[in-house]
């Protein structure tokens, strides 16, 4: 799951370092789960396909066709009319014991893991690596990009260890409104006003619901508008190169800079002349054709070719083209029939 | 990347594919002649000897034509049903009397001569007519009179120049045939592939009658005395007009405006005439026929006017000078030019010289008989006709099946054909 730098001298490194984490995590992992849910029986963690609703009961024995969903807010299992009933109407809160997260009805999903601790890594991981999106290239030295997939890492296990989720959440979020402000200066406007994400998985982030004013003022208090102390300013990593903005595209010209310079004239837009019929009618003018246009045309009619002399031959001058090379290439000199209709 | 006018005139396909040397054309002539001359001997021997082997077949019921070397009775089979009479003298011998180049150039001189009048007759715009003309140079370069017939000819090129000139105001097939007398839509539509084949798809004719009034848009001016283009020798631009007045013998604006206009109409005529039934158009570019037409028509004022455009310290001057003058020899060699513009333009082209005579006549005994049918022939390329072995089996076969299938299904969405009562 981690991206390992291709230099002989890191990839060591780095194995023996993901091998002593994972051990790690895994015991701090499982603990932290039952943590969560003490209520869960939990015979339903290891048979991934539970028989019996925790929330109504209702067993696979009378319904057959009985669907198991989870909300990646608390991964708390329940079957498919328990999420019907109770989420129909609007977010409301876990009906599980000891549960107070809001859900909606909408973030429910079908699990994929058999494990729901490798279910929420994966969701963890999955969100990480989307803001964290850096690559060698975007370094200057490789150490500096074995730093930063370190520094990642941490970040990663830190949220699935739930060890200074909120700090951790916040400078996740401002790191990548300064990737997207990088990427797309007039996003920064509109995202200031936005409200608080909803989306992150922290303990403490709350969807704020509508009836719950006091709550929201809180939320408000401590997340939104006090100051930011330095070091939650955002992530930064040492060696990034600076991102380049690309040029701004050239003006297209049509002409692809060339110019016609006669030698011999110089087109007035207006000639006092009697004899054309182009200046006195009107219908030459109907579809925007203008004198000027004519004027310029007769005149580089009337030298074009002057220096031109033929007498001395083309460049390319013996030219088969055509019917002819086609009938050099048959053989037999014979005219080539290009006319077949069927 | 700046391009003059030179370098615009060289991007036209009149420059890259119909502008030749003389010797280069006097070559493409031979060797075109020589090409078909060897055609016309091979088919006209060819056709003879399959008259002699139908004629016995023949002779029990048909007229006793004899033996011989059938005569062109009418009996032919296919394309040499209207195989025109061979000439006495050729097909005796088994030897054909073919046209020479300078015949072949008679011959189409004398077939531009009938498209114009055929212009005249048609009341088309000269500009049609002159693409037409030029239509018909071009193809006559690499095909023979002999093998194509020029009146056939004639009338598709000036269809397919009403279609480039006047673009979806042409009209169509139907409507140009039902405006010349005996003919049919088949055969305007009939040579049509040849023709635009042997253009090489060259549509655009670089006409000089555009230029020509360019010209005259700046000599008026100069009669204005408003004159403000590039002047290499600091002359202002009264003293041009009294240089133009001097130019034209005369004094005041209105006389020299009479003149311009009667030199613009002689220069005009020339370049409608003897620019286009002479070579000029393969040998010069527009600017040098009109200069050499205006020249014709105005020494000294077109001496005049070159004088303001080129300076006499430019290394190209006595270059574009003499081109100009043997530009207007050639015109001037013409037969239809003349030193004061004639009423009767096309009065000259009434009589015919000798040898055109004597040409067009010969044309008559050696003309290729496999292709003067040409509606039978476009007919045969989308039909299943086989010729000489030259559509092989297979392919005819294909192409009869496809056919049949076609009809079998246009029969089975219409039904079959009713039963006539009685």
């Amino acid at each position: 799951m981690s991206r390992a730098a291709h230099a002989p001298s890191a990839s060591t490194k780095r194995a023996g370092e993901d091998d002593g984490a994972s051990h790690l995590s895994h015991s701090l992992h499982s603990l932290s789960i039952q943590h969560q849910s003490p209520s869960k029986p939990t015979r339903a963690a290891a048979n991934s396909v539970p028989d019996i609703c925790p929330v109504c009961k209702s067993s696979r024995y009378l319904n057959k066709y009985m669907r198991f969903l989870v909300n990646p807010e608390c991964y708390h299992k329940m079957c498919e009319s328990c999420v019907d009933r109770i989420f129909s109407h609007g977010p409301a809160p876990c009906p599980i014991a000891g549960c107070k997260k809001t859900l909606r009805k909408a973030r429910f999903r079908t699990q994929t893991f058999e494990d729901l601790k490798v279910e929420r890594e994966v969701d963890i991981r999955r969100r990480v690596a989307k803001a964290m999106n850096k690559e060698e290239t975007d370094f200057e030295t490789l150490r500096d990009y074995n730093d930063y997939l370190e520094e990642v890492e941490e970040i990663t296990w830190n949220l699935i260890l739930k060890i200074d989720v909120e700090q951790t959440e916040r400078r996740l979020r401002r790191f990548e409104e300064a990737q997207k402000a990088e990427l797309n200066p007039n996003t920064v406007r509109r995202s200031v006003d936005a409200g608080p994400d909803t989306s992150t998985l922290s303990e403490n982030s709350h969807v704020i619901l509508k009836k719950g004013g006091a709550q929201r003022k809180a939320q408000n208090v401590s997340s939104g508008n006090t100051p930011i102390p330095e070091d939650e300013a955002g992530f930064s990593f040492r060696g990034l190169k600076k991102r380049k903005a690309p040029e701004p595209e050239k003006m297209f010209d049509p002409t692809s800079g060339w110019s016609v310079d006669p030698i011999y004239y110089s087109a007035k837009d207006e000639y006092d002349h009697k004899f054309f019929a182009v200046k006195h009618e009107p219908r030459f003018y109907a579809f925007g054709y203008k004198s000027p246009e004519y004027y310029s045309h007769a005149l580089r009619d009337a030298f074009g070719g002057l220096g031109v002399f033929l007498e001395d031959g083309r460049a390319n001058e013996e030219m088969y083209f055509g019917t002819q090379a086609a009938a050099v290439a048959a053989g037999g000199g014979r005219d080539v029939d290009m006319n077949d209709v069927f | 990347m700046r391009l003059n006018e030179d370098d615009l005139y060289r991007q036209s396909t009149q420059y890259k594919h119909w502008s030749f040397t003389a010797s280069d054309l006097t070559r493409l002539r031979q060797k075109t002649n020589a090409h078909a001359a060897a055609q016309v001997k091979l088919h006209i021997a060819q056709d003879s000897a399959e008259r002699a082997k139908l004629a016995p077949l023949d002779s029990g019921a048909n007229t006793p034509n004899g033996t011989g070397t059938g005569t062109g009775s009418g009996t032919g089979s296919g394309t040499g049903a209207n195989t025109p009479v061979p000439g006495g003298a050729g097909d005796k011998g088994g030897e054909v009397d073919c046209l020479t180049m300078d015949e072949e150039k008679m011959v189409v001189d004398k077939f531009c001569e009938t498209a114009m009048k055929l212009g005249d007759f048609l009341k088309l715009q000269p500009d049609v007519t002159c693409t037409a003309i030029q239509f018909m140079r071009r193809f006559y370069l690499y095909n023979s009179p002999m093998t194509y017939d020029g009146t056939k000819m004639s009338k598709t090129a000036f269809f397919l120049a009403l279609k480039l000139e006047l673009g979806t105001r042409a009209g169509s097939a139907s409507d140009f045939a039902s405006r010349l007398p005996k003919t049919t839509r088949d055969d305007i539509v009939a040579p049509e592939y040849t023709i635009v084949q042997a253009l090489r798809f060259n549509f655009e004719v670089r006409h000089p009658f555009r230029g020509l009034k360019g010209v005259h848009l700046e000599l008026e001016d100069i009669i204005h005395a408003n004159y403000a283009s590039v002047t290499h020798d600091g002359r202002t631009p009264a003293d041009l007009r009294a240089d133009a007045f001097a130019a034209l013998q005369v004094t005041d604006e209105a006389a020299a405006e009479g003149k311009l206009g009667n030199i613009y109409a002689h220069a005009k005529d020339i370049l409608a005439m003897a620019a286009q039934l002479t070579d000029a158009y393969f040998l010069f570019t527009p600017a040098q026929i009109l200069l050499a037409a205006h020249s014709l028509a105005a020494p000294a004022l077109t001496a005049f006017y070159l004088a303001t455009k080129i300076p006499s310290s430019s290394p190209a001057r006595p270059r574009i000078l003499s081109t100009i003058q043997s530009c207007a020899d050639l015109l001037s060699s013409h037969r239809s030019f003349t030193k004061n513009p004639a009423p009767n333009k096309h009065g000259w082209a009434d009589t015919d010289p000798p040898e055109t005579k004597r040409a067009m006549k010969k044309l008559r005994g050696c003309k290729d008989p496999t292709t003067q049918d040409l509606v039978a022939l476009n007919a045969g390329r989308k039909r299943d006709v086989v010729r000489d072995g030259e559509l092989d089996e297979g392919k005819a076969k294909r192409r009869k099946l496809n056919r049949e299938k076609a009809e079998k299904e246009s029969d089975a969405f219409w039904g079959p054909e009713l039963k006539k009562e009685g």
